[in-house]
């Protein structure tokens, strides 16, 4: 397979001695915003993570762009593919304006100053991100929501044009939620980074991607565009919850209530 | 980007203050030198300075810079404020190669050997024992403490069993001392921190980064298992040396990483402050070595922590006031 | 590892494993005990411990041996062992740091100044006269350290306070030691660390304070849990983490104390057993607790037995022993087994 895009290719993923991916595939398709849903530990962030090249495979192969992540140098996969991860304590006295520039790592090197072109992408990152405002202030004293936000600055500091995303809006309110949702649209559409996130809300889910991939059980049960596969059968068939599907009032896409 | 010249300011005053100490160290002793005679190559004064005092108070200040720098490495790269190559056995190493040439040998000719000998199989089985599948952290840190106990029981018991001549030159080697410390002594610390030093300068644009977690550093695409090994291999060559010249020198490794972050207010490792710091400190325990109490001359072992420990608590205390504030 | 521990501290059905480590090591503890009494440099029979036990003869050279010498020795070692490892487990849940020694907070640098001063001083060198000394000087380290930690430095700060405190103190030993002859050969012996020369007047004196530490944990045990999730969920879940941090530390203070009183510094068991423990117990601080006072006992028997008889007339004191037995089991534990992080 030489052609672009990230490819797991049969793998086969434990942790702490258990299997959670026993045999996957999974090919993640550039330019999309991809979005996996599905229960509580059915393997969407060990998926996640071993794309990222965080997880060893016991079987099987990752290939992005016809290349084995495993076999590719650490600083070059980290210039193409960022993931921000679940959650992370930030150290003692780190600014935010400090964690963002973070992200400047793979662009970086012991003897290269930093540049001008450093600095603009780590504003940019912070103003997208609404945490232009906050830069100088430790992240250790904000609040939930706006260290995630933190966070997310690092990631889109570090300019990938993949972006992997493990539940970005779990500790915002409703509007950061939506906000976040869109920044991450509007970087897909303006600028064509493959974005694939992982999200508990399957209503935001069906709002925002372009594909969707069910999981459970460590294995994929579905994928498509939201209005084909977000149907009460599938809902069903994924969580167990009895639902309704609607069309969604403002944006056409479907709408899940549950019964 | 104001932490990177407060940290620079700070360098430089604490730079300016082990130059002051130095100047005072070379002044201080029981033979009055004339200045500027002493400056000149001949004459009684000029073999105190040159032959005595200068040496001595280099090797002090080489061996303080190692042991500093070696513990904020430590410190920094196992996240941990508690490391240091005291506690994780590779001092420890060092003194029972050490303690063991004594015993074996009856004497004190091929200590440093043995020291050297000693940290070098340490470090070799601590980090090949701690090796699986990546360097973690703790592992390493927990192995290199098992490794650190048991030797220093090992050296309280030769202690114990070991002649009354011996258990003397022993006790005065652990104690640390810079007495008799020439030139060779000096020249071969300043060769190991020339060598060492770019290796950590090189390294330090990855160890300033571990502290957010080793799965991040590795996302941003360091590579995090051969930095940690090259830096750890670094900080147990560096406390190696000055262990060899000069003996385990108490608390320096464990105190100069944290009296460097606390001075510059930085939350990365300030490695250059950490060796001045070290060095500083040394400096003026070897001073007071010297200098005695009431006729009874100490090892400057005994003053490391006896200086260096009143310090850190108040530096300790000041930040937290500062933090309440 | 978070199979179990759920929210209220109660431990699930995944916990099979840790039962039968207890089981195990609660045998194995019977075992060391009775190995304790039994081996040494007299030989005595089983007999003979029966007969101690039960119908005492005082005229019978074994069962004196037994009552007198290896009875308060196997009972101290029982104490400190169980305490130390107590205190070990407790200080780094407390902490949250896996090198946090209960040493750190001052104890054993405190013991050493308590002993070496008065002999320094007053020239006193009767050993039964440490035990007070020692425990005065533990008590008062580790009170001046608390008080650091207090001031609002933070756990960090306090440790790195503790530390700074201990090495001050054993510096200022140290420079006793040089100019004293007397104190170094004081010194040298007890440093080692040792189940030797305990007596049950020693032991009976020191129990309040073994009683009390172990109170303490069991009353702090529960909130230990919810304070390893965290500050903030930790105080979400009704605990007071200053109420819980205090009675830790006056636990860990009481149960070091009187084991350096009673046995002199003996490193390795509070920093090191509480690691063996959890790799038996996971994140559940109870079982750790309880499994490291066992594991700590039995280690110390085991090394004092062992240092009595590996070398026909010759005692190895129990520090080296123990360095020498827990050693390669710790390094092979840990470089095998998953590393669990606090």
């Amino acid at each position: 397979m030489t052609t672009a895009g990230l490819f797991a290719d049969n793998i086969h993923v434990r942790l702490a001695g258990k299997t959670i991916l026993p045999e996957l595939s999974f090919g993640l398709t550039m330019g999309e915003v991809t979005v996996i849903v599905g229960p509580n530990a059915c393997g969407k962030s060990t998926l996640l993570r071993s794309l990222a090249r965080l997880l060893p495979l016991s079987a099987g192969q990752i290939v992005l762009d016809g290349h084995d992540i495993h076999r590719q140098p650490t600083k070059q996969l980290a210039r193409r593919l960022g993931l921000l991860p679940q959650s992370s304590e930030a150290p003692a006295g780190l600014t935010v304006h400090g964690l963002a520039a973070r992200g400047r790592t793979p662009h970086q090197a012991p003897f290269r100053p930093w540049t001008r072109a450093d600095e603009e992408a780590v504003e940019k990152a912070l103003n997208a991100t609404g945490m232009d405002h906050l830069a100088e202030r430790p992240v250790e004293a904000l609040s939930g929501g706006q260290r995630q936000r933190a966070w997310l600055a690092l990631a889109l500091a570090q300019d990938t044009d993949l972006l992997l995303l493990d539940e970005p809006t779990t500790y915002l309110d409703l509007p950061h939620q939506i906000e976040i949702l869109d920044l991450v649209r509007r970087l897909n559409r303006d600028s064509g980074r493959t974005i694939a996130m992982v999200l508990h809300d399957i209503n935001l889910a069906a709002r925002v991607a372009d594909r969707i991939v069910g999981m459970k059980d460590g294995r994929i049960a579905f994928e498509g565009k939201p209005a084909d596969v977000v149907t009460a059968d599938r809902m069903a068939e994924l969580f167990g919850l009895n639902c309704v599907v609607i069309p969604d009032p403002l944006s056409g896409g479907p709408l899940v209530v549950p019964a | 980007m104001s932490s990177v010249t407060r940290k620079t300011a700070v360098s430089m005053g604490a730079a300016l203050a082990l130059a002051a100490v130095a100047i005072v160290t070379l002044r201080t002793g029981s033979w009055p030198l004339a200045w500027p005679d002493a400056l000149s190559l001949t004459g009684m004064d000029a073999t105190i300075l040159w032959e005595l005092r200068m040496p001595r108070a280099l090797a002090a200040i080489l061996a303080g810079a190692c042991l500093g720098v070696s513990g904020a490495v430590f410190q920094t790269m196992l996240r941990n404020p508690l490391a240091s190559p005291d506690l994780i056995g590779f001092t420890a190493g060092a003194s029972a190669g050490a303690v063991a040439t004594i015993a074996v040998t009856g004497g004190t000719a091929y200590v440093t050997a043995g020291a050297v000998g000693g940290g070098f199989v340490t470090s070799v089985l601590v980090f090949a024992l701690a090796w699986r599948n990546g360097l973690d952290p703790l592992r390493l840190v927990l192995i290199g403490l098992v490794f650190g106990i048991t030797l220093m029981a090992l050296t309280n018991f030769l202690l114990g069993v070991s002649g009354p001549v011996q258990a003397g030159d022993v006790i005065r080697w652990l104690a640390g001392s810079f007495n008799a410390r020439g030139w060779s002594a000096a020249l071969t610390l300043a060769v190991v921190l020339a060598l060492i030093a770019p290796v950590l300068w090189y390294l330090a644009f990855t160890l300033d980064r571990l502290d957010t977690g080793d799965d991040l550093a590795r996302l941003l695409g360091l590579r995090v298992d051969a930095a940690r090994l090259f830096l750890g291999l670094s900080a147990v060559v560096l406390a190696s040396a000055a262990v060899s010249i000069c003996g385990p020198l108490p608390f320096v490794a464990f105190m100069a990483g944290p009296i460097a972050r606390m001075l510059a207010r930085s939350p990365t490792s300030c490695l250059l402050l950490a060796g001045l710091a070290g060095a500083t400190i040394t400096l003026l325990a070897d001073l007071a070595a010297r200098i005695g109490f009431q006729g009874f001359h100490l090892p400057a072992g005994i003053y490391t922590a006896l200086i260096g420990g009143p310090y850190l608590l108040g530096l300790v205390l000041l930040q937290t006031k500062r933090n309440r504030l | 590892m978070s199979e179990t521990l759920t929210v209220s501290g109660r431990v699930s059905p995944a916990a099979r494993p840790v039962n039968r480590a207890f089981a195990i090591s609660l045998t194995l503890l019977l075992a060391a005990v009775f190995l304790s009494l039994l081996l040494g440099p007299r030989p005595v029979g089983l007999a003979d411990i029966w007969h101690a036990v039960t119908g005492f003869d005082p005229d019978n050279a074994e069962q004196i041996v037994i009552r007198d010498i290896r009875w308060p020795k196997t009972l101290g070692g029982l104490l400190v062992g169980a305490a130390l490892g107590t205190a070990g487990a407790v200080i780094q849940a407390v902490t949250r740091n896996p090198l946090a020694d209960p040493g750190l907070l001052g104890v054993n640098a405190g013991a050493t100044a308590g002993v070496v001063l008065p002999i320094f001083l007053l020239g006193l060198v009767d050993p039964s006269a440490y035990i007070w000394p020692a425990l005065g000087g533990a008590m008062a380290a580790s009170l001046l350290v608390w008080g650091l930690g207090a001031a609002g430095t933070g756990v960090v700060g306090m440790l790195v306070a503790g530390a700074a405190v201990t090495a001050f103190l054993f510096s200022l030993v140290g420079a006793l030691l040089l100019l004293s002859r007397s104190a170094l050969d004081v010194y040298r012996h007890w440093v080692l660390g040792a189940l030797e020369g305990i007596s049950l007047e020693a032991i009976q004196a020191l129990l309040p304070f073994f009683l009390v530490g172990f109170a303490c944990t069991a009353l702090a045990a529960r909130f230990l849990n919810a304070l390893a999730l965290g500050n903030d969920l930790a105080r979400t879940l009704g605990t007071h983490i200053w109420l819980t941090r205090g009675l830790s530390l006056l636990a860990i203070t009481c149960l070091c104390a009187a084991s350096v009183a009673l046995a002199g510094p003996i490193g390795f068991i509070g920093l090191l057993v509480p690691h063996a423990a959890r790799r038996f117990s996971g994140a559940d601080m109870r079982a750790t607790i309880a499994l490291s006072a066992i594991f700590g006992a039995s280690l110390l028997l085991v090394a004092d037995t062992a240092g009595r008889i590996i070398l026909p007339g010759i005692r190895i004191d129990a520090g080296l022993t123990i360095a020498l037995i827990g050693g390669p089991l710790m390094v092979v534990l840990i470089s095998r087994g998953r590393v669990l992080s606090l």
